[in-house]
């Protein structure tokens, strides 16, 4: 029997499941959602209050409590900002009460910076994940626009590359190794603007979540983590809008309800072209053509009280052209587009199932024509796939979950010089992955939660299994101690520059080829010290083995196997995270610190200059950093005004220090010299540390009596910092001379936002 | 009061709690600190040798200096080697010594130079040993030579530049000393002026991004055999890229096919440079080839096409 026929008949098996408590107990279920837009509240807490017993809403803003003893109790619902909702209901046995409940917003804006409903505190609570409220996306201080990417990159255990760059380096692994989802759906370019900042439109998100590590058997598809993404379903309750105004890039977003459902659109343009258009009066090089975009739909059906499906979609664009001198042309297009299905089905009391199609576009072309000769490069992805997910909550005791996710991965790499097509390498890839996991909790101290992956993929034939662990003990109300193990396995490797994300390039294993894969171990003990206040301590050690990242030290593809353009190397990263965080009141708040060591090694790269060549040491990346604080707060100074701060600070990133040089003169075509560098330790030297603070001030107000307005001023590095970025070596000076290449200067900014 | 005193007494509780994890985990803490030192090492002195052995050519004059310290001015003259002993060994099939080659050190040339008129072979093997008197360092290189491949067809006298007739040059298959033969074009300009220069290098030249004695031997990066087409007959069309031309006027077009250590010294060079997908400040050493020492003991083959680019 294949693995797909077991999942089948495991899901028919699960489907028929007669309710065996059905005749003696009860059970209640339903979604929780916002009273004023019917937006469904994800990982909202629901309890009974007489016998102690709760659930959290899930990623469809679904719960359902079973086995239940008959009789009175009050059901209490509860999220961050909004007001809690006990509603008393009376179960009968053998009776499955639909409780759909709203809640109302409490109106107290600044009080969801930090989650602080306990039912979110559940989910946050949980090993290695963590959660960013969309408010605070809006709140902090940014440049150019409000940033999904940024807000993360302020949790511990989070490193930003540089002020340029918006990839996500988790637990030191590098962006391409953190899965990307929107809607369920992988996302290949998170980015625009070269990286600059994040493609998600915050006036369309609902819910972002990171899991760090250690995550569970649901996911899998990268070593390091998964940044899950959901966007909004749509006011339910009546239309409503928002148009926001930027220096640099403009927003508007409109929602609604209709029969049966709901709808929502945002949009998200530059607005560079007049800047750009001053610009080229006087300088050279400005682009003619620099803009980008980003839509973001969905619509949702309630085709029964059982059965709701949603249509989601995303669509990116990037655009520059750069004609830098005569006879000099830069092109470059590169964005993204999804599409995603979902149909939602409550089976019965105790089995909730997402079926969901998807389907990804990436695709980066740069071109570039230079006296004469073009350059072409055609980097694709078509990615379509089919999930099916199921919760299964057979008691008190157990939630098990089980799914699949089979698709269609075609990816194109393709180089073109002169017309002639030099590197063409075509894969066309079926993968498939199934997990199973059961939570269980024998007690009310200790919950356990074991599963299994399973991914295939088919290029290469790759069969690899994934075991997941976790472990948490709850000694009191107040701490958890918890632990967690998990084996992951990633079948494709992005290469990109941190400094300039514009051509970076997707590849897949295949046969030579084999998938990255990893182990992580977490523990961490997550405390409440004081009311209203979080501690939590997090310890990570992870794996990096079978490493693929094209080869650097090759400058011409044409004619090399696909294999042999790749190098393989192995690393590890470990670390020690705190975070603080003060929930409620008028000032709010968290520090994240991180303590954080990661290493990688190639073969022959970091080698010592006269050992063996294939050998090689450990070295840090450059985005390494061993100390990074960040302290974010929020103070309401009025019902009108509010203060927002973000405070980091960093150990210098990684970088070499040549400490020889020499220089060859006699290269037979060569008319004049070429210079060298010796080098010591790769990356065995730091930068000045680094630190900046940002502030916004924002002034909440009316807009003619149409709508609510807000005016944000934002200052961005608050003190003008000069961190550097790298050091640019000069050759044409003797010594050789080093320059400060810097990050952001101080940058002011406003925008203005109505929503109607 | 009653509900004060309980409220003080779990705090207490969990306080207690608190500083136990917090203590097993400032001790993982402190033992994660103590790992993991990585700092940069201090600058050590090494030879540095530079020869280049053209098939068909005599044997190539051996430049042999030092590396100086990266803060101080570099001086040239200043880090040449002049009394090492310099020996070249032809190698036969079985990597057995055929012939040896004595050198000596040249002051008019900066570098060491051998009386012997012996020509370099195509596809022979050649040791290059160097040691000191007054130094423990023992240097050790091969190296490869390409095989001579010749110019088939015959060139245009002249081409319109950038017109759709781009040159193409037929070469014989050279055989090949690694997996593919790496070639490097180089246009040579017999007018080589300001005034004759074609538009993108004009406008560099304008821009002061280049100077003219930057392009008077304007050549290509390392390009594969995998780029062009290979005929049945194993011949290999390379069509001429535009870029390669600097200048109008008559020009020497030469085609050059480079060995493994050459190759890979010009592509380390380039990634040293920045022109890689690493990021920036992340510097790698030069991929050498060379045992004891760093430098290149390269060799190559090359043959040379005439024609005039006319412009448009």
């Amino acid at each position: 029997m294949s693995i797909k026929q077991i999942f089948i008949v495991l899901i028919l098996t699960l489907y028929l499941i007669p309710d065996s408590s059905a005749q003696e107990t009860a059970s209640v279920n339903g979604y929780i959602s916002d009273s004023l837009s019917g937006e469904t509240l994800i990982l909202a807490n629901i309890a009974l209050v007489e016998v102690n017993r709760g659930a959290s809403t899930n990623t469809s803003g679904y719960f359902t409590i079973t086995n239940i003893e008959p009789g009175t109790y009050t059901l209490a619902a509860s999220y961050i900002g909004y007001r809690r909702s006990d509603i008393e209901i009376t179960l009968d046995a053998g009776e499955n009460l639909r409780m759909d409940i709203e809640l109302i917003p409490e109106g107290v804006q600044l009080d969801a910076l930090v989650v602080t409903a306990e039912a979110d505190e559940e989910e946050i609570r949980n090993i290695g994940t963590a959660q960013i409220a969309t408010q605070l996306i809006t709140d902090l201080p940014s440049v150019i626009e409000p940033d999904v990417f940024r807000s993360v990159q302020l949790l511990p255990g989070v490193k930003a590359a540089s002020d340029f760059s918006s990839g996500l380096y988790v637990r030191g692994g590098s962006p391409d190794q953190t899965l990307i989802l929107l809607d369920e759906t992988t996302v290949y370019n998170p980015t625009h603007f070269f990286g600059f900042f994040s493609t998600f439109n915050p006036d369309a998100v609902k819910d972002v979540r990171l899991y760090k590590g250690g995550y569970p058997a649901k996911f899998g598809g990268r070593i390091g983590s998964v940044l899950s993404v959901y966007n909004k379903d749509g006011n339910r309750i009546e239309p409503q809008g928002s148009v926001s105004l930027g220096l640099l890039a403009s927003r508007a977003s409109i929602e609604g309800p209709f029969q049966r459902g709901s709808w929502m659109l945002a949009v998200r343009r530059s607005t560079l072209e007049p800047l750009l258009a001053i610009l080229r009066q006087s300088v050279d090089g400005v682009p003619s053509k620099f803009y980008f975009y980003d839509i973001n739909g969905k619509v949702n059906f309630d085709a029964t009280q059982n059965d709701r499906f949603s249509l989601a979609f995303y669509s990116g664009n990037d655009s520059v052209s750069i004609p830098f001198q005569d006879d000099a042309l830069i092109n470059l297009k590169y964005g993204n587009q999804t599409v995603t299905t979902q149909w939602r089905r409550i089976f019965n009391d105790q089995l909730f199932g997402f079926f969901t199609l998807t389907g990804s576009r990436y695709f980066n072309q740069p071109t570039f024509e230079i006296g004469g000769t073009p350059f072409e490069r055609d980097n694709d992805i078509l990615d379509f796939s089919f999930k099916g997910d199921l919760e299964y909550i057979p008691n008190e005791r157990h939630t098990i979950a089980l799914g699949v996710w089979g698709g269609n991965l075609q990816l194109r790499f393709k180089d073109q010089f002169d017309n002639q097509t030099t590197f063409n390498n075509k894969i066309r890839s079926q993968y498939f992955s199934a997990y199973i996991q059961d939570e269980w909790q024998p007690t009310e101290k200790w919950i356990f939660n074991g599963g299994i992956r399973l991914n295939s993929f088919s290029e290469g034939d790759y069969i690899r299994l994934e075991p997941r662990l976790s472990a948490e003990y709850r000694p009191n109300s107040r701490i958890r101690v918890q632990t967690a193990y998990g084996r992951y396995n990633q079948y494709l490797s992005l290469i990109s520059n941190e400094a300039f994300s514009g051509f970076d390039l997707w590849l897949t294993s295949d046969e030579g080829v084999p998938p990255s894969y990893g182990d992580q171990f977490v523990i961490g003990a997550k405390t409440i010290p004081f009311s209203d206040y979080g501690f939590d301590v997090e310890v990570y050690y992870r794996t990096m083995r079978d490493l693929f990242e094209l080869d650097p030290f090759i400058s011409d593809p044409a004619g090399l196997d696909y294999s042999e353009v790749f190098r393989f190397g192995e690393g590890y990263a470990y670390g020690v995270e705190l975070f603080f965080e003060k929930q409620k009141g008028a000032f709010t708040g968290f520090i994240g610190y991180t303590y954080g060591i990661t290493r990688r090694k190639f073969p022959g790269f970091n080698a010592p200059v006269l050992d063996d060549p294939t050998k090689a040491r450990f070295y840090p990346p450059k985005y390494d950093r061993t100390h990074d604080l960040n302290i974010v707060s929020s103070f309401e100074l009025s019902t009108r005004w509010s203060v927002n701060a973000v405070f980091s600070y960093a150990t210098g990133q990684a970088y070499t220090e040549p400490l020889g040089r020499t220089q060859f003169n006699g290269i037979p075509w060569d008319g004049g010299s070429r210079d060298a560098f010796v080098i010591g330790n790769i990356n065995g030297s730091r930068l000045p540390s680094y630190h900046r603070l940002d502030v916004s001030f924002s002034r909440f107000g009316s807009f003619f009596n149409i709508g609510d307005a807000e005016w944000q001023i934002q200052i961005i590095n608050v003190y003008s910092r000069r961190n550097v970025w790298f050091y640019n070596y000069d050759f044409d000076e003797n010594p050789v001379e080093r320059t400060d290449v810097n990050l952001l200067p101080i940058i002011p900014s406003f925008s203005y936002t109505v929503n109607f | 009061m009653k509900n004060k005193l309980t409220h003080k007494k779990i705090n207490s509780t969990h306080l207690n709690s608190l500083k136990r994890f917090t203590l097993v985990f400032l001790s993982l803490f402190l033992m994660f600190s103590s790992c993991d030192i990585y700092n940069q090492e201090d600058y050590q002195e090494n030879i540095v040798v530079e020869a280049y052995a053209v098939a068909n050519n005599p044997l190539p004059e051996i430049h042999i200096s030092t590396t100086s310290p990266v803060e101080v001015e570099y001086n040239p003259e200043a880090v040449i080697i002049q009394n090492a002993n310099v020996l070249i060994t032809l190698l036969d099939e079985d990597g057995n010594d055929a012939d040896q080659f004595d050198y000596f050190f040249s002051s008019n040339k900066d570098s060491y130079i051998t009386t012997s008129t012996h020509k370099v072979l195509p596809n022979a093997t050649y040791r290059l040993d160097i040691d000191f008197n007054d130094r423990p360092e023992k240097i050790q290189a091969f190296t490869t030579i390409p095989d001579q491949f010749q110019i088939l067809n015959n060139v245009p006298d002249e081409v319109i530049y950038q017109s759709t007739d781009q040159i193409e040059i037929i070469v014989s298959a050279p055989k090949r000393t690694d997996n593919q033969n790496v070639f490097v074009f180089s246009t040579i300009a017999e007018n080589p002026s300001v005034d004759n220069l074609t538009p993108f290098y004009l406008a560099s030249f304008d821009n002061e991004d280049l100077k003219l004695e930057d392009v008077l031997i304007n050549s290509s990066g390392l390009i594969n055999e995998g780029n062009f087409e290979v005929k049945s007959d194993q011949t290999i069309i390379l069509r001429f890229p535009w870029i390669g031309v600097a200048f109008y006027g008559d020009s020497k077009i030469v085609i050059n096919t480079v060995d493994k250590n050459l190759a890979d010294l010009v592509r380390s060079q380039q990634v040293q440079l920045g022109g890689s997908t690493l990021s920036p400040g992340e510097i790698p050493n030069l991929i050498y080839n060379i045992e004891g020492g760093i430098g290149v003991f390269g060799s190559l083959s090359a043959d040379t096409a005439y024609t005039s680019f006319a412009r448009p």
